[in-house]
Protein backbone atom coordinates (compact mmCIF):
# COMPACT_ATOMS: atom_id res chain seq x y z
CA UNK A 1 0.00 0.00 0.00
CA UNK A 2 1.33 3.42 -0.93
CA UNK A 3 0.94 6.52 1.22
CA UNK A 4 -1.23 9.23 -0.27
CA UNK A 5 0.55 12.36 -1.40
CA UNK A 6 -2.29 14.53 -0.08
CA UNK A 7 -5.26 13.99 2.20
CA UNK A 8 -7.91 16.51 1.25
CA UNK A 9 -11.10 17.01 3.28
CA UNK A 10 -13.00 15.21 0.52
CA UNK A 11 -10.59 12.25 0.74
CA UNK A 12 -11.08 12.12 4.51
CA UNK A 13 -14.85 12.15 3.99
CA UNK A 14 -14.59 9.22 1.60
CA UNK A 15 -12.34 7.32 4.01
CA UNK A 16 -14.75 7.99 6.87
CA UNK A 17 -17.68 6.77 4.78
CA UNK A 18 -15.78 3.58 3.93
CA UNK A 19 -14.81 3.07 7.60
CA UNK A 20 -18.48 3.30 8.51
CA UNK A 21 -19.42 0.44 6.21
CA UNK A 22 -18.34 -3.06 7.23
CA UNK A 23 -19.43 -4.52 3.90
CA UNK A 24 -18.58 -3.57 0.38
CA UNK A 25 -20.31 -0.41 -0.68
CA UNK A 26 -21.53 0.82 -4.05
CA UNK A 27 -19.41 3.70 -5.36
CA UNK A 28 -22.39 5.92 -5.99
CA UNK A 29 -23.58 5.32 -2.43
CA UNK A 30 -20.33 6.89 -1.22
CA UNK A 31 -21.21 9.98 -3.25
CA UNK A 32 -24.50 10.14 -1.36
CA UNK A 33 -22.96 9.43 2.05
CA UNK A 34 -20.31 12.11 1.78
CA UNK A 35 -22.53 14.69 0.10
CA UNK A 36 -19.52 15.34 -2.08
CA UNK A 37 -19.94 15.68 -5.86
CA UNK A 38 -19.17 12.63 -7.98
CA UNK A 39 -16.58 14.83 -9.68
CA UNK A 40 -14.61 14.66 -6.42
CA UNK A 41 -15.49 11.18 -5.17
CA UNK A 42 -14.82 9.22 -8.37
CA UNK A 43 -11.19 10.40 -8.78
CA UNK A 44 -10.60 9.89 -5.04
CA UNK A 45 -11.82 6.28 -5.23
CA UNK A 46 -9.62 5.71 -8.27
CA UNK A 47 -6.61 7.13 -6.41
CA UNK A 48 -7.34 5.15 -3.24
CA UNK A 49 -7.69 1.94 -5.21
CA UNK A 50 -4.51 2.52 -7.18
CA UNK A 51 -2.65 3.21 -3.93
CA UNK A 52 -3.94 -0.03 -2.39
CA UNK A 53 -6.11 1.58 0.30
CA UNK A 54 -9.28 0.27 -1.31
CA UNK A 55 -10.20 -2.69 -3.44
CA UNK A 56 -13.30 -3.20 -5.48
CA UNK A 57 -15.27 -5.91 -7.20
CA UNK A 58 -18.41 -6.29 -9.27
CA UNK A 59 -21.73 -6.70 -7.52
CA UNK A 60 -23.08 -10.20 -7.88
CA UNK A 61 -26.80 -9.60 -7.96
CA UNK A 62 -28.66 -11.85 -10.43
CA UNK A 63 -31.85 -9.88 -9.77
CA UNK A 64 -30.35 -6.77 -11.37
CA UNK A 65 -29.85 -6.79 -15.14
CA UNK A 66 -27.66 -4.49 -17.21
CA UNK A 67 -24.24 -3.13 -16.28
CA UNK A 68 -22.91 -4.27 -12.91
CA UNK A 69 -22.33 -1.95 -9.97
CA UNK A 70 -18.82 -1.62 -8.60
CA UNK A 71 -18.52 -2.21 -4.87
CA UNK A 72 -15.68 -0.75 -2.79
CA UNK A 73 -14.09 -1.73 0.52
CA UNK A 74 -11.04 -0.66 2.47
CA UNK A 75 -8.22 -3.19 2.37
CA UNK A 76 -6.88 -4.52 5.67
CA UNK A 77 -3.98 -2.04 5.56
CA UNK A 78 -6.37 0.59 4.29
CA UNK A 79 -8.56 0.27 7.37
CA UNK A 80 -5.63 1.05 9.68
CA UNK A 81 -4.37 3.89 7.53
CA UNK A 82 -7.84 5.37 7.07
CA UNK A 83 -8.57 5.20 10.77
CA UNK A 84 -5.30 6.96 11.55
CA UNK A 85 -5.93 9.61 8.91
CA UNK A 86 -9.46 10.31 10.05
CA UNK A 87 -8.39 10.40 13.70
CA UNK A 88 -5.67 12.90 12.89
CA UNK A 89 -8.28 15.15 11.33
CA UNK A 90 -11.27 14.92 13.65
CA UNK A 91 -13.00 17.84 11.98
CA UNK A 92 -13.47 15.85 8.83
CA UNK A 93 -16.59 13.70 9.08
CA UNK A 94 -18.88 12.54 6.36
CA UNK A 95 -22.08 14.51 6.21
CA UNK A 96 -24.24 11.42 6.54
CA UNK A 97 -27.55 11.73 4.80
CA UNK A 98 -30.54 10.11 6.51
CA UNK A 99 -31.38 6.70 5.18
CA UNK A 100 -28.23 6.43 3.09
CA UNK A 101 -26.35 3.94 5.20
CA UNK A 102 -25.69 0.50 3.73
CA UNK A 103 -24.87 -0.59 0.21
CA UNK B 1 -28.87 4.57 -21.33
CA UNK B 2 -29.20 7.34 -23.86
CA UNK B 3 -28.86 11.08 -23.36
CA UNK B 4 -25.95 13.45 -23.11
CA UNK B 5 -24.69 11.99 -19.82
CA UNK B 6 -24.53 8.54 -21.40
CA UNK B 7 -22.53 9.90 -24.33
CA UNK B 8 -20.14 11.78 -22.02
CA UNK B 9 -19.60 8.70 -19.85
CA UNK B 10 -18.89 6.52 -22.86
CA UNK B 11 -16.45 9.07 -24.30
CA UNK B 12 -14.72 9.47 -20.93
CA UNK B 13 -14.36 5.69 -20.66
CA UNK B 14 -13.11 5.48 -24.24
CA UNK B 15 -10.30 7.90 -23.44
CA UNK B 16 -8.97 5.75 -20.59
CA UNK B 17 -6.00 3.37 -20.90
CA UNK B 18 -7.03 0.02 -22.36
CA UNK B 19 -6.65 -1.96 -19.16
CA UNK B 20 -9.27 -0.01 -17.20
CA UNK B 21 -11.49 1.14 -20.08
CA UNK B 22 -14.13 -1.61 -19.94
CA UNK B 23 -14.25 -1.60 -16.14
CA UNK B 24 -15.02 2.10 -15.77
CA UNK B 25 -17.41 2.08 -18.71
CA UNK B 26 -19.55 -0.58 -17.04
CA UNK B 27 -19.21 0.99 -13.60
CA UNK B 28 -20.30 4.44 -14.78
CA UNK B 29 -23.13 3.08 -16.91
CA UNK B 30 -24.40 1.15 -13.87
CA UNK B 31 -24.15 4.36 -11.83
CA UNK B 32 -26.19 6.20 -14.46
CA UNK B 33 -28.82 3.46 -14.31
CA UNK B 34 -28.98 3.75 -10.51
CA UNK B 35 -28.63 7.53 -10.30
CA UNK B 36 -32.20 8.13 -9.21
CA UNK B 37 -32.03 5.45 -6.54
CA UNK B 38 -28.85 7.00 -5.12
CA UNK B 39 -30.21 10.52 -5.30
CA UNK B 40 -27.44 11.68 -7.60
CA UNK B 41 -28.04 13.50 -10.87
CA UNK B 42 -26.92 11.93 -14.13
CA UNK B 43 -24.95 15.04 -15.02
CA UNK B 44 -22.99 14.74 -11.74
CA UNK B 45 -22.03 11.19 -12.75
CA UNK B 46 -20.93 12.43 -16.16
CA UNK B 47 -18.78 15.10 -14.49
CA UNK B 48 -17.35 12.41 -12.18
CA UNK B 49 -16.43 10.28 -15.17
CA UNK B 50 -14.76 13.22 -16.90
CA UNK B 51 -12.87 14.13 -13.73
CA UNK B 52 -11.57 10.58 -13.41
CA UNK B 53 -10.55 10.53 -17.07
CA UNK B 54 -8.60 13.74 -16.56
CA UNK B 55 -6.95 12.89 -13.24
CA UNK B 56 -6.25 9.17 -13.63
CA UNK B 57 -2.54 8.35 -13.62
CA UNK B 58 -1.96 7.13 -17.14
CA UNK B 59 1.61 6.11 -16.40
CA UNK B 60 0.75 3.72 -13.59
CA UNK B 61 1.28 0.10 -14.72
CA UNK B 62 -2.07 -0.74 -13.06
CA UNK B 63 -3.87 1.45 -15.58
CA UNK B 64 -1.43 1.19 -18.45
CA UNK B 65 -1.49 -2.59 -18.55
CA UNK B 66 2.07 -2.57 -19.81
CA UNK B 67 5.55 -1.54 -18.74
CA UNK B 68 6.63 2.07 -19.15
CA UNK B 69 9.13 0.93 -21.73
CA UNK B 70 6.44 -0.68 -23.86
CA UNK B 71 4.13 2.29 -23.37
CA UNK B 72 6.94 4.57 -24.55
CA UNK B 73 7.44 2.47 -27.69
CA UNK B 74 3.71 2.42 -28.37
CA UNK B 75 3.36 6.21 -28.05
CA UNK B 76 6.52 6.74 -30.08
CA UNK B 77 5.21 4.53 -32.85
CA UNK B 78 1.92 6.41 -32.85
CA UNK B 79 3.78 9.73 -32.99
CA UNK B 80 5.89 8.50 -35.89
CA UNK B 81 2.85 7.08 -37.70
CA UNK B 82 0.72 10.20 -37.36
CA UNK B 83 3.66 12.51 -38.04
CA UNK B 84 4.93 10.69 -41.13
CA UNK B 85 1.42 10.30 -42.56
CA UNK B 86 0.75 14.01 -42.02
CA UNK B 87 4.11 14.89 -43.57
CA UNK B 88 3.45 12.66 -46.58
CA UNK B 89 0.05 14.23 -47.20
CA UNK B 90 1.40 17.76 -46.66
CA UNK B 91 4.36 17.23 -48.98
CA UNK B 92 2.15 15.51 -51.56
CA UNK B 93 -0.35 18.38 -51.49
CA UNK B 94 2.48 20.82 -51.92
CA UNK B 95 4.10 18.87 -54.75
CA UNK B 96 0.94 18.08 -56.65
CA UNK B 97 -0.90 21.12 -57.95
CA UNK B 98 -4.02 19.26 -58.97
CA UNK B 99 -5.89 19.34 -55.66
CA UNK B 100 -7.30 22.84 -56.02
CA UNK B 101 -9.29 21.55 -59.01
CA UNK B 102 -10.93 18.94 -56.75
CA UNK B 103 -12.76 21.48 -54.62
CA UNK B 104 -14.13 19.95 -51.40
CA UNK B 105 -12.25 16.69 -52.04
CA UNK B 106 -8.97 18.61 -52.02
CA UNK B 107 -9.97 20.26 -48.76
CA UNK B 108 -10.30 16.77 -47.25
CA UNK B 109 -6.52 16.45 -47.49
CA UNK B 110 -6.01 19.67 -45.54
CA UNK B 111 -8.38 18.50 -42.81
CA UNK B 112 -6.66 15.11 -42.68
CA UNK B 113 -3.24 16.72 -42.39
CA UNK B 114 -4.50 18.85 -39.50
CA UNK B 115 -6.07 15.87 -37.68
CA UNK B 116 -2.97 13.72 -38.15
CA UNK B 117 -0.72 16.56 -37.03
CA UNK B 118 -2.75 16.94 -33.82
CA UNK B 119 -2.49 13.17 -33.29
CA UNK B 120 1.28 13.38 -33.79
CA UNK B 121 1.62 16.23 -31.30
CA UNK B 122 -0.48 14.43 -28.66
CA UNK B 123 1.40 11.15 -29.12
CA UNK B 124 4.75 12.95 -29.02
CA UNK B 125 3.74 14.73 -25.82
CA UNK B 126 2.70 11.41 -24.25
CA UNK B 127 5.95 9.75 -25.34
CA UNK B 128 7.93 12.65 -23.89
CA UNK B 129 5.99 12.46 -20.62
CA UNK B 130 6.77 8.76 -20.31
CA UNK B 131 10.42 9.30 -21.21
CA UNK B 132 10.71 11.97 -18.52
CA UNK B 133 8.87 9.81 -15.95
CA UNK B 134 11.16 6.88 -16.74
CA UNK B 135 14.18 9.21 -16.61
CA UNK B 136 15.12 8.33 -20.18
CA UNK B 137 16.64 11.68 -21.04
CA UNK B 138 18.35 10.46 -24.20
CA UNK B 139 15.09 9.02 -25.48
CA UNK B 140 13.26 12.27 -24.73
CA UNK B 141 15.87 14.30 -26.61
CA UNK B 142 15.69 11.92 -29.58
CA UNK B 143 11.89 12.21 -29.66
CA UNK B 144 12.13 15.99 -29.73
CA UNK B 145 14.83 15.98 -32.41
CA UNK B 146 12.79 13.57 -34.55
CA UNK B 147 9.70 15.75 -34.29
CA UNK B 148 11.70 18.88 -35.15
CA UNK B 149 13.36 17.15 -38.13
CA UNK B 150 9.97 16.15 -39.47
CA UNK B 151 8.65 19.68 -39.09
CA UNK B 152 11.75 21.06 -40.84
CA UNK B 153 11.25 18.73 -43.80
CA UNK B 154 7.56 19.63 -44.15
CA UNK B 155 8.03 23.37 -43.85
CA UNK B 156 11.25 23.67 -45.89
CA UNK B 157 9.18 23.23 -49.06
CA UNK B 158 11.53 20.67 -50.55
CA UNK B 159 8.48 18.50 -51.14
CA UNK B 160 8.71 17.87 -54.87
CA UNK B 161 12.42 17.13 -54.75
CA UNK B 162 11.81 14.69 -51.92
CA UNK B 163 8.96 13.00 -53.76
CA UNK B 164 11.17 12.45 -56.81
CA UNK B 165 14.35 11.49 -54.98
CA UNK B 166 12.68 9.32 -52.37
CA UNK B 167 10.17 7.59 -54.64
CA UNK B 168 11.96 4.26 -55.08
CA UNK B 169 13.72 4.01 -51.70
CA UNK B 170 10.58 5.40 -50.07
CA UNK B 171 8.40 2.61 -51.44
CA UNK B 172 11.05 0.06 -50.45
CA UNK B 173 11.04 1.45 -46.91
CA UNK B 174 7.24 1.30 -46.84
CA UNK B 175 7.33 -2.35 -47.93
CA UNK B 176 9.76 -3.13 -45.13
CA UNK B 177 7.59 -1.27 -42.59
CA UNK B 178 4.43 -2.99 -43.79
CA UNK B 179 6.08 -6.37 -43.35
CA UNK B 180 8.12 -5.89 -40.19
CA UNK B 181 5.90 -3.70 -38.01
CA UNK B 182 2.57 -5.35 -38.62
CA UNK B 183 2.37 -8.15 -36.12
CA UNK B 184 -0.67 -8.71 -33.95
CA UNK B 185 -3.84 -10.69 -34.41
CA UNK B 186 -3.95 -13.25 -37.16
CA UNK B 187 -6.46 -12.60 -39.92
CA UNK B 188 -9.59 -14.69 -39.89
CA UNK B 189 -10.61 -16.63 -42.99
CA UNK B 190 -13.26 -13.99 -43.67
CA UNK B 191 -10.76 -11.12 -43.50
CA UNK B 192 -8.39 -13.00 -45.80
CA UNK B 193 -11.15 -13.60 -48.34
CA UNK B 194 -12.33 -9.98 -48.25
CA UNK B 195 -8.84 -8.47 -48.58
CA UNK B 196 -7.70 -11.18 -51.00
CA UNK B 197 -10.55 -10.24 -53.35
CA UNK B 198 -10.97 -6.50 -52.73
CA UNK B 199 -7.31 -5.47 -52.95
CA UNK B 200 -6.53 -7.08 -56.33
CA UNK B 201 -9.82 -5.80 -57.78
CA UNK B 202 -9.08 -2.33 -56.37
CA UNK B 203 -5.54 -2.37 -57.75
CA UNK B 204 -6.74 -3.35 -61.23
CA UNK B 205 -9.50 -0.71 -61.11
CA UNK B 206 -7.04 2.02 -60.10
CA UNK B 207 -4.69 0.92 -62.88
CA UNK B 208 -7.55 1.05 -65.43
CA UNK B 209 -8.60 4.53 -64.28
CA UNK B 210 -4.97 5.64 -64.23
CA UNK B 211 -4.30 4.46 -67.78
CA UNK B 212 -7.53 6.02 -69.02
CA UNK B 213 -6.49 9.27 -67.36
CA UNK B 214 -2.99 9.24 -68.83
CA UNK B 215 -3.84 8.22 -72.38
CA UNK B 216 -7.41 9.48 -72.90
CA UNK B 217 -8.94 11.90 -70.39
CA UNK B 218 -5.91 14.09 -69.68
CA UNK B 219 -4.79 14.59 -73.32
CA UNK B 220 -8.37 15.51 -74.29
CA UNK B 221 -8.61 17.91 -71.34
CA UNK B 222 -5.24 19.51 -72.10
CA UNK B 223 -6.00 20.03 -75.78
CA UNK B 224 -9.68 20.91 -76.04
CA UNK B 225 -11.07 20.81 -79.57
CA UNK B 226 -8.72 18.07 -80.76
CA UNK B 227 -9.65 14.43 -81.12
CA UNK B 228 -7.53 11.68 -79.59
CA UNK B 229 -6.40 10.56 -83.06
CA UNK B 230 -5.24 14.09 -83.90
CA UNK B 231 -3.37 14.39 -80.61
CA UNK B 232 -1.45 11.14 -81.08
CA UNK B 233 -0.75 11.97 -84.74
CA UNK B 234 0.71 15.29 -83.62
CA UNK B 235 2.81 13.60 -80.97
CA UNK B 236 4.18 11.09 -83.48
CA UNK B 237 4.96 13.83 -85.97
CA UNK B 238 6.88 15.78 -83.31
CA UNK B 239 8.70 12.68 -82.10
CA UNK B 240 7.26 13.18 -78.63
CA UNK B 241 5.20 11.09 -76.24
CA UNK B 242 5.42 7.36 -75.68
CA UNK B 243 7.45 5.56 -78.30
CA UNK B 244 5.27 3.08 -80.17
CA UNK B 245 2.07 4.68 -78.88
CA UNK B 246 0.18 3.91 -75.69
CA UNK B 247 -0.05 0.14 -76.36
CA UNK B 248 3.31 -0.99 -74.92
CA UNK B 249 2.88 1.26 -71.85
CA UNK B 250 -0.61 -0.01 -71.20
CA UNK B 251 0.61 -3.60 -71.61
CA UNK B 252 3.58 -3.09 -69.29
CA UNK B 253 1.49 -1.44 -66.56
CA UNK B 254 -1.24 -4.08 -66.88
CA UNK B 255 1.26 -6.94 -66.58
CA UNK B 256 3.02 -5.42 -63.55
CA UNK B 257 -0.23 -4.61 -61.75
CA UNK B 258 -1.68 -8.04 -62.53
CA UNK B 259 1.52 -9.60 -61.18
CA UNK B 260 1.30 -7.55 -57.96
CA UNK B 261 -2.40 -8.38 -57.57
CA UNK B 262 -1.70 -12.09 -58.10
CA UNK B 263 1.12 -12.11 -55.53
CA UNK B 264 -1.12 -10.35 -53.01
CA UNK B 265 -4.08 -12.65 -53.66
CA UNK B 266 -1.82 -15.67 -53.30
CA UNK B 267 -0.43 -14.41 -50.00
CA UNK B 268 -3.92 -13.68 -48.67
CA UNK B 269 -5.80 -16.70 -49.96
CA UNK B 270 -3.43 -19.61 -50.58
CA UNK B 271 -4.32 -22.57 -48.33
CA UNK B 272 -0.75 -22.91 -47.04
CA UNK B 273 -0.76 -23.56 -43.32
CA UNK B 274 2.85 -22.42 -42.85
CA UNK B 275 1.93 -18.93 -44.06
CA UNK B 276 -0.83 -18.54 -41.49
CA UNK B 277 1.33 -16.97 -38.82
CA UNK B 278 2.48 -14.27 -41.26
CA UNK B 279 -1.04 -13.35 -42.30
CA UNK B 280 -1.95 -10.83 -39.61
CA UNK B 281 -4.86 -8.47 -40.14
CA UNK B 282 -2.67 -5.38 -40.08
CA UNK B 283 -0.15 -6.87 -42.49
CA UNK B 284 -2.86 -7.74 -45.00
CA UNK B 285 -4.31 -4.24 -44.80
CA UNK B 286 -0.92 -2.49 -44.92
CA UNK B 287 0.28 -4.51 -47.89
CA UNK B 288 -3.07 -4.05 -49.64
CA UNK B 289 -2.91 -0.27 -49.26
CA UNK B 290 0.71 -0.36 -50.35
CA UNK B 291 -0.22 -2.23 -53.52
CA UNK B 292 -2.90 0.36 -54.37
CA UNK B 293 -0.49 3.24 -53.68
CA UNK B 294 2.16 1.44 -55.71
CA UNK B 295 -0.18 1.22 -58.70
CA UNK B 296 -0.67 4.99 -58.61
CA UNK B 297 3.10 5.49 -58.38
CA UNK B 298 3.56 3.12 -61.33
CA UNK B 299 1.03 5.03 -63.44
CA UNK B 300 3.04 8.18 -62.75
CA UNK B 301 5.79 6.87 -65.08
CA UNK B 302 3.72 6.89 -68.33
CA UNK B 303 1.91 9.99 -67.02
CA UNK B 304 5.21 11.85 -66.86
CA UNK B 305 6.20 10.72 -70.36
CA UNK B 306 2.81 11.70 -71.81
CA UNK B 307 2.67 14.99 -69.94
CA UNK B 308 6.12 16.04 -71.08
CA UNK B 309 5.43 14.83 -74.63
CA UNK B 310 2.25 16.90 -74.88
CA UNK B 311 3.97 19.89 -73.29
CA UNK B 312 6.81 19.78 -75.83
CA UNK B 313 4.67 18.99 -78.88
CA UNK B 314 1.86 21.46 -78.17
CA UNK B 315 3.57 24.05 -75.97
CA UNK B 316 1.32 23.40 -72.99
CA UNK B 317 2.18 22.82 -69.34
CA UNK B 318 3.23 19.33 -68.27
CA UNK B 319 0.73 19.16 -65.43
CA UNK B 320 -2.63 17.46 -65.20
CA UNK B 321 -5.66 19.12 -66.76
CA UNK B 322 -8.24 16.39 -66.08
CA UNK B 323 -9.69 16.11 -62.56
CA UNK B 324 -9.04 12.38 -62.65
CA UNK B 325 -5.34 13.14 -62.11
CA UNK B 326 -6.10 14.76 -58.76
CA UNK B 327 -8.34 11.87 -57.76
CA UNK B 328 -5.61 9.37 -58.60
CA UNK B 329 -2.96 11.33 -56.71
CA UNK B 330 -5.33 11.56 -53.76
CA UNK B 331 -5.93 7.79 -53.81
CA UNK B 332 -2.19 7.15 -53.96
CA UNK B 333 -1.33 9.50 -51.12
CA UNK B 334 -4.13 8.24 -48.92
CA UNK B 335 -3.07 4.65 -49.60
CA UNK B 336 0.56 5.39 -48.68
CA UNK B 337 -0.52 7.39 -45.62
CA UNK B 338 -2.78 4.47 -44.66
CA UNK B 339 0.13 2.06 -45.01
CA UNK B 340 2.18 4.20 -42.63
CA UNK B 341 -0.63 4.49 -40.10
CA UNK B 342 -1.50 0.78 -40.11
CA UNK B 343 2.19 -0.15 -39.84
CA UNK B 344 3.12 2.22 -37.02
CA UNK B 345 0.04 2.85 -34.92
CA UNK B 346 -0.66 -0.07 -32.65
CA UNK B 347 -4.10 -0.17 -31.06
CA UNK B 348 -3.77 -1.25 -27.43
CA UNK B 349 -5.81 -4.36 -26.78
CA UNK B 350 -8.13 -4.25 -23.79
CA UNK B 351 -8.57 -7.11 -21.33
CA UNK B 352 -10.67 -10.06 -22.51
CA UNK B 353 -14.42 -9.50 -22.52
CA UNK B 354 -15.87 -9.80 -19.02
CA UNK B 355 -12.48 -10.13 -17.39
CA UNK B 356 -11.95 -7.98 -14.33
CA UNK B 357 -9.53 -5.18 -15.02
CA UNK B 358 -7.68 -4.17 -11.86
CA UNK B 359 -9.86 -6.67 -9.97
Amino acid sequence: MEPLSRLTPATLDVLAALLGEPDRIWGLRIVGLTSRPAGSVYPILERLERAGWVDSEWEDDPARSGPRRRLYRLTADGVDAARAAVTRAPAARPAMRPGMAGA
Amino acid sequence: MSGLSGVVVRLAARSLPALVRARYREEWLADLAGAEEAGVTRSAIAIGALSTAITIDRLDPATLGMTLSRAFTTRLRAAAGFGLAAALLAIGSDAYAGFPTLGPLGAVVSVLVAVLAVGAVVATALALRIAVAARRVAAAILVLLGALALLAVVFSRVGLMLVVLAAVPGVAVLVALAVVLTGGRLASRRVRIVTGAAVPVGALAVAAVGLAHVFVWNPLAKLPGMTLAEIYAGLAAAGEGPAGGPGPWIGAVAVLVALGAAVYATFALAPVRRWSRFRTRRRLVALGLLLIGGVVALVFVPAFTMGMGIADAYATSGGDAAGSGGVLALIGMLAFAGTILVSFVRVEPGPPEGAPARA
